[in-house]
């Protein structure tokens, strides 16, 4: 299950189809491209599995085949992932989510 | 008082005593020289301004002293000195006056953070401002003194004052730092500049500074909202190209060219990110300084 790291650690803004993020902890801004930008929006309103965000992206963003989306989705994740912005906990963490929502 | 109105003989005894205060935008700057083309040059340059001798109060105090001992004989230098600090290291004396314009740019930046603070030039037209930020050499000052020449407004060569409740820009005009080949395009270019005395082998090379419009210092004090942020480059024989520029790019080029931004910390990302989102973004390649100017009158 994918969140953002710490509700209040990060500001999201939008600009145009590109966002731009700023991280109270650390000072820095980062700039991120569309589809970065919407996965930190679905994720700050509620904890998204990867099967739920893909459904999500299928819907906003047009791509030649789900093998392309899922590639796309997980290259994007991992270097969400990688500056700190998101984590992957284990589904049981949230039991309160509807099924669909878990990986 | 207007400063040209204090004869020149009690402006001379004054800055090199007490001072001179004068009101440059929304500081009173206090200046202390003994130093001959300081006086000189403000005089020259800050005529048109509203100025006080025996003023109660400053915003900013900045001495620019000789240097004591043997250097009062020897390679003479300048030394800057903003509230009893001396941050600079002493330049050679016939770069006093630049030593000033800079000093001040460095003393405004360090006690405004009530602005988020640019580096940038910026012009107004029917109530619209451009902010025009730019590393050095991008050609901003050049383009700055042409357009400021030609119907725009000076609001600053160096400083885009961004208010941090409602994102108006504060106007502080100020004499236009030009460097290098700049200073011959615009004497060549502009009706009658007046310029300041020029600095040869400064770090930044040769330096002269052209004295702000009459009408930009007269309506320093009213402020207006900013409509462009237009990246400038001057790029020889280049054609006239304004090019639509994403608004996260500008964000990231922009942020990189404040003075505060890291200061204000979030309150500095979300005035710089509503900023940008109220502004068209550009890029713009020029070398012309005619197509240049008919470029951005067509803006307005």
């Amino acid at each position: 299950m994918w969140q953002i790291d710490k509700q209040n650690r990060f500001i999201i803004k939008k600009l145009a189809d590109e966002a731009i993020i700023f991280d109270r902890y650390s000072g820095s801004t980062h700039l991120l491209d569309t589809l970065s930008s919407e996965i930190l929006t679905l994720l700050q309103s509620q904890p998204h599995g990867l099967g739920d965000l893909a459904q999500n992206l299928k819907v906003k963003f047009e791509f030649p085949s789900d093998k392309v989306l899922n590639f796309s989705l997980e290259q994007h994740l991992l270097s969400l992932s990688s500056q700190g912005f998101i984590v992957n906990y284990p589904s049981d963490t949230f039991p309160d989510l509807p099924e669909t929502l878990s990986h | 008082m207007i400063l040209s109105q204090i004869c020149p003989k009690l402006f001379h005894t004054e800055i090199s005593h007490n001072g001179v205060t004068i009101n440059i935008g929304p500081y009173k700057v206090n200046i202390c020289s003994t130093i001959h083309n300081v006086a000189q040059d403000i005089y020259r340059l800050y005529d048109v301004y509203e100025a006080e001798i025996h003023a109660d109060f400053a915003d900013i105090y900045i001495q620019i002293e000789q240097g004591s001992g043997f250097r009062r004989f020897f390679k003479r230098q300048a030394i800057f000195n903003n509230d009893g600090t001396q941050p600079f290291t002493p330049l050679p004396i016939d770069q006093a006056y630049a030593q000033f314009e800079w000093g001040l740019n460095w003393a405004i930046a360090n006690q405004s953070h009530q602005y988020l603070m640019i580096h940038s030039a910026v012009i107004e037209k029917n109530g619209k401002v451009v902010i025009m930020p730019g590393a050095p050499g991008a050609g901003k000052s050049t383009l700055c003194s042409a357009l400021v020449n030609n119907g725009w407004r000076l609001f600053s060569d160096e400083l885009a004052l961004i208010s941090l409740e409602d994102l108006s820009v504060t106007p502080v005009p100020r004499p236009i730092s030009l460097k290098n080949e700049s200073i011959d395009i615009i004497k060549n270019f502009v009706a009658k500049p007046i310029f300041g005395k020029v600095a040869y082998d400064t770090h930044k090379g040769t330096v002269s500074h052209l004295k702000a419009p009459l009408e930009s210092v007269q309506r320093a004090n009213e402020i207006a909202p900013a409509q462009w942020v237009i990246l400038p480059q001057y790029q020889a024989s280049s054609k006239t190209k304004l090019t639509e520029f994403s608004k996260g790019h500008t964000f990231m080029e922009v942020a990189q060219q404040t003075f505060n931004y890291h200061i204000l910390g979030a309150t500095g990302f979300e005035v710089l990110s509503d900023l940008i989102q109220q502004c068209d973004c550009y890029r713009f390649n020029y070398s012309a300084l005619p197509e240049a100017i008919e470029l951005f009158d067509s803006l307005v």
